[in-house]
Order: structure tokens, then sequence, then C-alpha cells
């Protein structure tokens, strides 16, 4: 029973809306509001990636704090089921389930601050920027053994025996974890970042663009590490990027998103191999090629829109080389797209 | 105008001082830059790109030394010439695009008024000479509206616009060579490629040359004739772009292009262990030797920048591996 709950979906999110007040005027509601994130559904098996790719302003990074917690959600569902494991290692979590679960899953969306604690533990998070994510004043193993401090794991000797296990882990020799994050270069800070993450054996990491800011030659190795750990510890990753040769590499689904809405999910090969949405399309088009293959193929004109003043019907249709009348009048539902989605009017089957 | 390449940098060493005294951040680095043309100067952070860029025109940070080398541009070394002439280069013959665009325009000016500025002091044209001029560049580079453009101040514009207002400022002293530092690196990949098509798009029109500085092959690939990898201060392997990025002679060149990842397959991108030293702990002989695969003893000595032996005109890797042995030429 329980395995078969472990076997599912780990996260699943139902029209999740973050907004926030585009104008605000004091002591008085907002005229108008911003949606960051608007309507968004889509779920994340047991040990698996979902990659959420878009550009600057899409809603990607909103979602991902939404699922932690940091931002609050507007509407909508954040279904969070944890494993059997991580069950049996958070305090308070059984009880939390028992009272407000379903179906032995939380809903994150409608969980009072107050009752965050035991959940927050099975959660985690890698940043983009490992130099400024991490306390400059603190010595590295702190750095790492700071969430069990926090949830209280363990006495002194326990919480230094497992940063450096952790270190150990993330290729980081433990004898270095008396030394200080700026001491360290800009990819051992990432791994620094990542054993923080696990400190806890959270069961879902959100990653948010944590290669971005990485050289190439360091950018695969962090990859590599997050794969390694994933295979080891059965764990689900939301990988936030705008980076889609790298989203190949790591995720086994991928959800385009493009002004606050997603425009397709798939399985990432078919959907890298056979894109259906002309946004997607466009994207991909956009990635240079070492062998100069793509370059200045399906140039998109314009940038994205304002969250706070969304074009009418499809978000896309004033960049679309492909848009007819009723994309400006009309909302595109979801059609099937090969073996996946897509929220534009040329995926509907021909009646 | 003379004859010869635009651009020809040779030996040109920039030191840092340090405890043990000055190191070579950027050591004996030369390239050639032909007219019309693009050449890609490329590597990770660290290896010495940006400051090669900044010192053609003596934009170096103070603790950055000119130590040695020469910098000819259409005949004349501007590394040795006195600062009053140098001013007749900078921003004329020879401008700059910047990374980030948010940093390199002045927040209280209006961007039309920042061009001008340019022309003002480069073309010494009249006031409303200036503003037709403005407008003819933004629309040049792909500014909507120009006239409504120019009145706007940079916060009201996007990433890419500023981008492209920094294309206009560099284009307005009327440049034969353009020095583009990663111009595209904190951009969107739809506006990247729109930037990127500009360039093209300038090149075409205006026989500009260029110099791109980056870190990104997909984008070099898209846009230069040659390429010259940086390594730690040192240039590891030069040559036509196609040549290099299908054939890379120096194991460097070889674990950048595997570290990839493709767009069109997956296939776990191979990292190169370890990571790129830091000045102070630079070794001694060829400086990729500690993270090298096929490193051999040879490598304890540094190795000069070797031909490849077949082929290939212009391709040439700092490895011993490309030294001639007995045998190894058909």
């Amino acid at each position: 029973m329980s395995a078969a709950a472990d076997n599912g979906w780990r996260l699943r999110l139902r029209a999740l809306e973050v907004r926030y007040p585009a104008e605000q005027r004091w002591l008085r509601r907002p005229r108008r509001w911003a949606r960051a994130v608007d309507g968004v559904s889509l779920e994340i098996p047991a040990g698996e990636t979902l990659a959420l790719v878009g550009e600057s302003g899409c809603g990607k990074t909103t979602l991902g704090r939404a699922v932690l917690g940091l931002v609050a959600a507007s509407a909508g569902e954040i279904w969070f089921r944890p494993p059997e494991a991580v069950r049996r290692q958070a305090p308070g979590l059984d009880a939390l389930l028992a009272g407000r679960g379903r179906d032995g899953a939380l809903d994150l969306a409608a969980l009072p601050a107050a009752a965050w604690k035991p959940v927050r533990r099975a959660l985690g998070m890698v940043f983009q920027d490992p130099s400024s994510s991490l306390n400059p004043r603190m010595r590295v193993w702190r750095v790492v053994a700071e969430p069990l401090l926090i949830h209280r794991a363990g006495s002194a000797a326990a919480l230094r025996a497992r940063a450096d296990a952790l270190l150990e882990r993330v290729g980081i020799a433990p004898v270095l974890g008396e030394r200080f994050p700026n001491e360290f270069s800009g990819g051992q800070r990432q791994r620094i970042g990542i054993a923080r993450a696990l400190a806890l054996d959270p069961a879902l990491v959100v990653c948010d663009e944590p290669v971005s800011a990485l050289d190439v030659s360091v950018k695969a190795q962090i990859l590599e590490l997050l794969l390694d750990l994933q295979r080891e510890r059965g764990l689900s990753y939301l990988f936030i990027s705008h980076d889609l040769a790298v989203v190949r590499q790591i995720a086994q689904r991928t959800a385009v998103m493009y002004a606050g809405r997603l425009a397709e999910v798939g399985p990432t090969d078919a959907l890298f191999a056979a894109p259906r949405h002309p946004y997607t399309r466009a994207l991909l088009a956009a990635v240079p090629a070492v062998d100069g293959a793509r370059a200045g193929r399906l140039l998109l004109r314009g940038e994205p829109p304002s969250p706070s003043a969304p074009p009418s019907g499809c978000r896309f249709h004033p960049r679309c080389p492909e848009a007819f009348a009723r994309c400006a009048a009309e909302e595109p539902g979801w059609y099937r797209a090969g073996e996946g989605a897509a929220a534009c009017f040329l995926a509907e089957p021909l009646s | 105008m003379s004859e010869g390449p635009l651009l020809q940098v040779a030996g040109l060493t920039l030191t840092v001082p340090s405890p043990r005294g000055p190191v070579a951040v950027v050591d004996r680095v030369g390239f050639v830059i032909g007219r019309g043309e693009t050449l890609g100067l490329l590597g990770e952070s660290g290896c010495g790109k940006t400051l090669t860029a900044l010192s053609l025109l003596r934009l170096l940070p103070p603790a950055v030394h000119l130590a040695a080398g020469s910098v000819r541009f259409d005949g004349v070394d501007l590394a040795a010439l006195p600062e009053r002439q140098l001013r007749r280069y900078r921003g004329k013959r020879v401008a700059m695009v910047f990374q980030d665009p948010a940093a390199a325009l002045n927040p209280v000016l209006r961007v039309g008024a920042q061009v001008e500025e340019v022309l003002e002091v480069h073309r010494r044209l009249s006031g409303a000479q200036r503003r037709r001029e403005v407008a003819r560049l933004f629309g040049d580079v792909g500014l909507a509206e120009p006239e409504r453009s120019a009145r706007r101040y940079p916060h009201e514009l996007s990433g890419g616009q500023r981008q492209r207002v920094l294309i206009a400022m560099a284009l307005a002293g009327e440049p034969e060579l353009v020095v583009a530092d990663e111009p595209t690196a904190s951009l969107d990949v739809t506006v990247q490629a729109q930037i990127l098509e500009l360039f093209r798009e300038l090149r075409q029109r205006r026989g500009l040359s260029l110099l791109w500085i980056g870190h990104d092959l997909g984008v070099a690939a898209s846009l230069c004739d040659r390429v010259t990898i940086l390594y730690a201060g040192r240039v590891a392997e030069t040559g036509a772009l196609a040549r290099v990025f299908r054939q890379p002679l120096h194991p460097y060149t070889q674990g950048l292009l595997a570290a990839m990842p493709l767009l069109e397959r997956r296939a776990p991108p191979k990292g190169i262990p370890g990571r790129v030293p830091p000045p102070a702990e630079l070794p001694e002989g060829c400086r990729f030797r500690d993270r090298c695969p096929a490193a051999f003893a040879d490598c304890a000595s540094e190795p000069a920048l070797i031909p490849a032996p077949l082929g290939s005109p212009g391709q040439a890797a700092a490895c011993w591996l490309h030294a001639t042995r007995p045998g190894a030429a058909t």
C-alpha cells in the first residue's frame, strides 16, 4: 500500500496561482494584479526530474518558491506526498498527515505557517548563485550542519560527523570543512550548497538554475553529481532552468512556461524531438549549436509580455509566427501533442 | 590605411601584484584579426579574456599592469601610444560593447543623449544632426520607433533593448573594429538570438571587424570565422572555427567541447576534473597539465604554440602531443 504510494507522484500542482499587487494603493485593494503563476497544473513522479523551462519573468522561479512555501499561493493546490522513509524521520509529519492529509499527501497551499516545520525538512532547495546563498561568515561544515541544528537532529559530535559525510559525498574533502565559503571556487561552493540541501534527507529538491552560474567544464561535474544523488536517494527534482541543453541531460519530463502559464508539457526526449507549441519550437531554435546548424532559424520578434498586462487569448499570440484570429480572442485549452500536451489551437485534433 | 591585418596582438602580458612578485594573468597572448573578420576569444572565467579585451584600449583596472606586448591596430602600436593620441582610437576606430547593459548605461540620462555624447566627441555633429544620427543608428540596431526610444531612460527599456542601445553607441563613432565582451550573456535565448542576428547583419552591412569575447562555444559557432581558446592566461589553441570545433587538437579544447551539454541528444556531458588554478597556484610548464587526461613527462616544461602537422592552415595548439616526432608526418 505504502510502497504503491511511494511509486506514484511526489508533487502535484492543481491550477496553482501566485499573484502580486501590480499597483499598490495605500490601505486599499490593489487596482491590478500581476499573475506571476497563472493556473499551472503539473506532476512530478517519485524519483524523477521535471524541468521547468522558460525565459526570465515567465514565473518559473515564483512557482518553485511557492512549492517551498516561500511565497504564498493565491489559489490552487500544491499536493506533496512524502515517502515512507521521510515520514519515519520527520517528527510530527505523521500527525500532520493524519489530521490534514488525503491519500498520504498534504496540500501545502492550505498549510498554515505554524504547521510547516515538519514538512520543510522533506523539501530541499539548491540556489543559482552559490556565492550569495552561503553565509560568508560561517565555516562550511556549519553551513552544511545548520539545517540539522535547526531541526535538532542529533548531538554536536553527530552533527559534525554528518556534515563531514555530506561534504565527502559531494566531493569536498572533510578537512576543508574548517574553511569559509569564499575560499572555494564557484563549482565547489555549489557542491557545498547541494550538501546543505541534502542535510535533512529531503524527498523533493527544488533546483533553481543550479548550474547557470558555472563554467562549462564545472557545469558538467555538478550535473553528474545531481544525477548520482538522485539515483542513490530516489530524490525528485523540480529543475528550474532557462538552459535547454542542460535540461535535456537531466529531466525525464519537461514543462515549458510562458508568461505565467504552461505552453507545453511532455517527456523530454519527445518534446525536444518534436516540439508542438510554436513557443517551444522557437525556444529550441534559438539555442546556438556548436556546429552552427540552427543559426538564424525561426527568429522571434519582441519580448515576453509583462505579467501585469498579459495579452488576450493565447499569451504568446503577439509573438507567434503562426497566430491566427482565434488565438487573440480565445484562450487555448490543452490538446494532446505527441506523448505530451500543448496549449495551442494548432495541436487541436481535427474534428 | 595600410595593408595587412587590422589588429595584430603579440606577446601581450598582463600582471597583477602578489606576495611572491608579479603574476602573469595574461601570458604572452597573441592573435590577429583580418579586415572584416570575426575572431572569437574564448575561455572560462579567469582565463584572461576580458582583461585582454580591456588592455587593447588600455582600460585595465589599476591593479593590472601591461608588462609587455604590442597591440598593432592598422599598423600603429596602441600599447605604446601616449594617452592623448589613444583617445583618437578609443570609441572612434575601436569601440567596445560590454556584457552588462544595465551597468554600462547612465541611469539618469536619456539613452539618446548618451549616444549623442559619442557623436559630439568623435564626430563633432551639431545638435540637430546628432538627433537625426541617433534616430538613424537606433533604426539600424532594430529599436522600434527610434525617436521615441531615444527619449527613454535605461530603466524603461528591457535588457535586449538596452543592449541594442549599447551597440548603437559603439557604432556611433563609425568604428572599424568592435570588441564585444559577452554582450548576450545576460539575455534570454530568444533575445540573444536577435542580438546575434544583429551582429551578423552589421558585419555584413558595414564590413565591421569583430573581436568576440565569450565562454559559450555555441554562440561563438554562430558568429566567428576563427577562434582562439585561452586557458589560465595562455593561448591553448587557435584556428579556423570549423577546424577547431570539429578536430580540436588541445586536450583542453577537447574537454571543453565534451563538457557541453547537447540539445540534440541525451549524452551525459563529461566535466573536466578539477578547476582552473587561481593565479597564485599556477603549475610550472603547461598550465593545464594537472587536469589533463593525456599529460606526460614533457608537460613539465612549457609548450610553444605548435601548428598542426597536416593541412589546417592556421590551426595551432600549445601542446606537446602535437610536437612533430619522427614518423608522425606522412
